[in-house]
């Protein structure tokens, strides 16, 4: 034993194992280390992950009838907000459904009027008590799949929002506390024929060209026609030189897909009457109509659309160049029902076709051609990429969509001056 | 005889066994110092790093920020004349501190006011005057950028739009993109 233990043979072997142990033990550490600080990134990714699955999973959705009120409030219940016997408030409430089974808490609302009310925008935070410009905190929680929640919010007496007796239109944004933006327009803008359809952010104008409307001149309309609800811009500004002949502009078209995804119960296209020729694609989009007096009758009887770069908003194709559409018009539905003499989902042939004062039409274009400027050179249409703001979506005949985003304007814009 | 073959092994024989194995000793254990020590640093530097990197990378994960609404304000009153302001909100909806370096603005019908042009600061708002700006958790900030009175020329129109992106100071971005209306055009 005493031999074993003073025996110097194997010091250098232990003198050297006791280096290499050094060594595996302090990357050893250094692996634990990093393992730890990977895993804790993991849980952070995890976490995060898990935030916008919530936050993806959230769905408010302004339903019918949307905006409610003014009722003028001078309560303060608690006795601490703004809105008092001295300084009244309008108290506006908007329903909403909650479509998803998680809880949404909202943390403001924006509301941005065309017209009347939040003509600047209005930012509404969440207030316990009733004051101007903020909604009740105690309804700014939604419960997973809540049905009809009623978020009251008040505003001061000068400020009242367009109703839907009147033309003009309020952007509603509402903000969640998971960073979700949901924003809907109200008054709702119409839906197709059985299906979804929408409308592009904006106001709608409509000019009809002499020999469209039996002789009315859309140019010689006066300014501020409040009379007839509507404001008139000069022509000019459309074109430079006036309405060209044979054509109808219009601007900010909502968009519907309703004649091809199903028109009257029918098979897809089967109900539309111009679904046999492949050779063109037919573009569709919604207007506003109106004309200028209510004893006027307004009959469609022909024209087309163009599009035209000198427009505001105009596409242009990024070198210069400036692009035309165009096509003719065969006709026209009225997809919202109610509308007087004009039963939902009647086509209208190019010459038959009514226009009501005030109520929607889906005007149905066949585009066969477009050109850019200067040489103009005729294309198919199929290439076509259109690029701008309000949006158009084209079907050709033979089932494909043309994803398209288009500018268009016009002359008129109903509501205030 | 004999001393001719001591003479050979004394010459033979540098050191002593003694010394020479205290050198090797000596140059053994220096070595397994100088190595224990490179490694040492070398994973010190690692791991810093590492620490560094994940925990940048998982703010930079927990950063969540949304431009919630842009607004361009045209009847607001600059000295009696009305000017165009876009206010921008931005809303910090993540878990971290948010720091905005930098808003960018875009309008393709419009040219920006001169030294308005990419990274704009703003003219006032809630939060702060100048860039870089700090948002705290849940905070909302609306950044006014004052584009002047007589901007633009032509003059702005319903349709118009502006493309905003915002910056944070660990490299994330929001963007927006508001078409302007404006009564009347």
């Amino acid at each position: 034993m005493r031999r074993l233990l003073m025996s110097r043979r194997a010091v250098s072997s232990m003198i050297g194992g006791i280096i290499i142990l050094t060594l595996f033990l302090s990357a050893l550490s250094v692996m634990v280390f990093i393992s730890q600080q990977y895993d804790s990134y993991q849980r952070t990714v995890e976490t995060m992950n898990q935030r916008d699955v919530d936050a993806y999973s959230e769905n408010l959705v302004v339903i019918y009838p949307g905006l409610v009120g003014p009722n003028v409030t001078t309560n303060d219940p608690s006795g601490g907000g703004s809105c008092n016997r001295n300084t009244p408030c309008n108290m506006y409430s908007i329903l909403i459904s909650n479509d998803a089974a998680i809880g949404t808490q909202i943390s403001r609302i924006y509301i941005n009027s065309s017209s009347s009310g939040c003509v600047n925008l209005c930012t509404f935070d969440p207030a316990p008590v009733p004051t101007p410009l903020t909604f009740l905190e105690s309804s700014a929680f939604v419960n997973p799949s809540e049905f009809k929640h009623e978020v009251i919010f008040y505003l001061t007496t000068d400020l009242t929002f367009t109703l839907p007796t009147a033309y003009g239109l309020n952007s509603i944004s509402i903000v969640t506390t998971r960073g979700r933006v949901f924003s809907t327009q109200y008054p709702f803008p119409p839906t197709g024929v059985s299906t979804i359809s929408y409308m592009v952010a904006g106001t709608m104008k409509i000019a009809y060209q002499p020999s469209l409307v039996g002789g009315y001149n859309s140019a010689n309309e006066g300014t501020g026609d409040s009379a007839h609800g509507y404001c008139h811009e000069n022509p000019t500004r459309v074109s430079g030189s006036g309405v060209p002949g044979g054509t109808l502009y219009f601007v900010n078209p909502w968009i519907t897909q309703a004649i091809f995804d199903g028109y009257g119960g029918s098979a897809v296209g089967a109900a539309f009457p111009y679904n046999n020729n492949k050779n063109y694609t037919i573009m569709y989009v919604a207007v506003y109509a109106v004309y200028p007096n209510a004893t006027q009758t307004i009959t469609i009887t022909g024209g087309s659309i163009w599009m035209e770069a000198t427009m505001p908003g105009a596409t242009q194709l990024g070198d210069g160049r400036l692009l035309y559409l165009g096509g003719s018009l065969i006709g026209l539905y009225y997809p919202w029902s109610g509308g007087p003499s004009a039963p939902s989902g009647v086509f209208y042939s190019a010459g038959s076709s009514p226009l009501m004062q005030g109520y929607p039409v889906l005007l149905i274009y066949r585009i066969t051609s477009y050109s850019w400027g200067n040489p103009q050179l005729t294309q198919s249409f199929s290439d076509l990429t259109f690029t701008g703001m309000a949006s158009v979506t084209n079907k050709r005949e033979d089932g494909s969509y043309v994803g398209a985003s288009m500018p268009l304007d016009g002359l008129y814009i109903r509501g205030s001056c | 005889m004999r001393r001719i073959r001591r003479r050979r092994m004394k010459r033979t024989l540098a050191v002593s066994t003694v010394v020479a194995n205290l050198m090797m000793i000596t140059i053994t254990l220096g070595l397994a110092a100088i190595l224990i020590a490179w490694t040492g640093s070398t994973y010190g530097l690692f791991t810093s790093g590492s620490q560094i990197f994940f925990q940048q990378r998982g703010q930079a994960l927990q950063e969540r920020f949304t431009i919630e609404n842009v607004f361009l304000n045209t009847t607001d009153d600059c000295g009696g004349q009305a000017c165009k302001r876009l206010l921008i909100f931005v809303r910090n909806d993540g878990a971290e501190e948010l720091t905005v370096v930098a808003i960018y603005v875009y309008s393709p019908q419009h040219a920006l006011p001169s030294g308005k042009d990419g990274r704009i600061d703003p003219a006032s708002g809630t939060c702060g005057l100048t860039l870089p700006t700090t948002i705290s958790v849940g905070q909302v900030c609306e950044f006014n950028l004052n584009f002047g009175v007589n901007y633009p020329s032509p003059p702005l129109k319903t349709g118009d739009n502006f493309y905003i992106i915002v910056a944070s100071a660990r490299g994330n971005r929001a963007t927006f993109t508001v078409r302007i209306f404006i009564a009347g055009t």
